[in-house]
């Protein structure tokens, strides 16, 4: 796949574990780690905004496309 | 949620059970053969010679029995006919224990609330194909048992002969199957799109 997940990124700027962010987004460590390690299908717009909301960031920091 | 008394997981101990009986008794016959000199019973089918069996009704006039199915006994027996009515016994048998075992490792999954398991699409087309098999495979060894009837046999009133007579049935049955595997692997795709979707 060509879409890139900086997840491992933001939290070091964030200075959060993935653990943090599970617990404050709601969503499950086993679900961020499918979106960390680059295998999950697809995101839902609610998934995304509340990961932003978190790290403060924009869904291009998190995601973007790389050619292969 | 998987319970032990849901009907899936019911219908999987049923299957093993089923397995488990097929076996015995097919044990049972195989030593049962063997060890005894009983008579074998072998199907037959036949045509009586004409005007032999007729049947008459007030309402529909006479009729004649133009072929018929039935048993034949053979009281004595010799080690070539004990193989060949042996030999059918396992040819009936290990499809159907195979299409058991395959249906209830399909049903197990189903139990566990993971119908759309990548297993169970291929359970499935393996299931349409023996079907298929078993049917095709059925059919061609009955016809054989006729044709070497013929040659080897004296028959009385009756003659024997060898029809094609596929069943059509069993053939269809299978590729139904084979149809709902191709539905089911496209919803494990489905399923593998939901699970990897955050």
């Amino acid at each position: 796949m060509s879409i890139e997940v900086h997840l491992d990124q933001m939290l070091l700027d964030n200075k959060m574990t993935l653990t943090e962010l599970s617990e404050r987004v709601g969503i499950t460590m086993a679900n961020l780690s499918i979106l960390k390690t680059g295998k999950a299908r697809a995101i839902r717009f609610s998934t995304l905004d509340a990961i932003c909301r978190e790290l403060g960031c924009q869904p291009g920091d998190l995601i973007a496309r790389v050619e292969e | 949620m998987a319970t032990t008394t849901s009907l899936p997981r019911i219908l999987q101990r049923l299957t093993e059970v089923t397995i488990v009986v097929v076996l015995a008794i097919t044990g049972f016959v195989v030593i049962a053969t063997m060890v005894t000199d009983a008579g074998l019973d072998m199907p037959i089918e036949f045509t009586p010679d004409v005007g032999s069996y007729t049947i008459a009704s007030d309402s529909l006039g006479s009729g004649t029995i133009l072929d018929a199915v039935g048993t034949a006994r053979f009281e004595d027996r010799d080690a070539a006919l004990t193989v060949a009515y042996l030999s059918g016994v396992l040819v009936y048998m290990v499809p159907s224990v195979a299409l058991l075992a395959l249906l209830r490792r399909f049903l197990r999954h189903i139990a566990d609330g993971k119908p759309f398991e990548r297993d169970n699409a291929l359970v499935l087309r393996w299931i349409g194909l023996i079907i298929i098999g078993f049917g095709v495979l059925a059919q061609s060894l009955r016809m054989l048992m006729v044709v070497v009837a013929m040659n080897t046999l004296t028959t009385e009133g009756i003659h024997l002969e060898a029809r094609l007579d596929p069943d059509l049935t069993v053939v269809f049955i299978g590729l139904v199957v084979l149809v709902i595997a191709e539905a089911f692997r496209r919803g494990t795709q489905l399923q593998s799109d939901v699970d990897l979707t955050v």
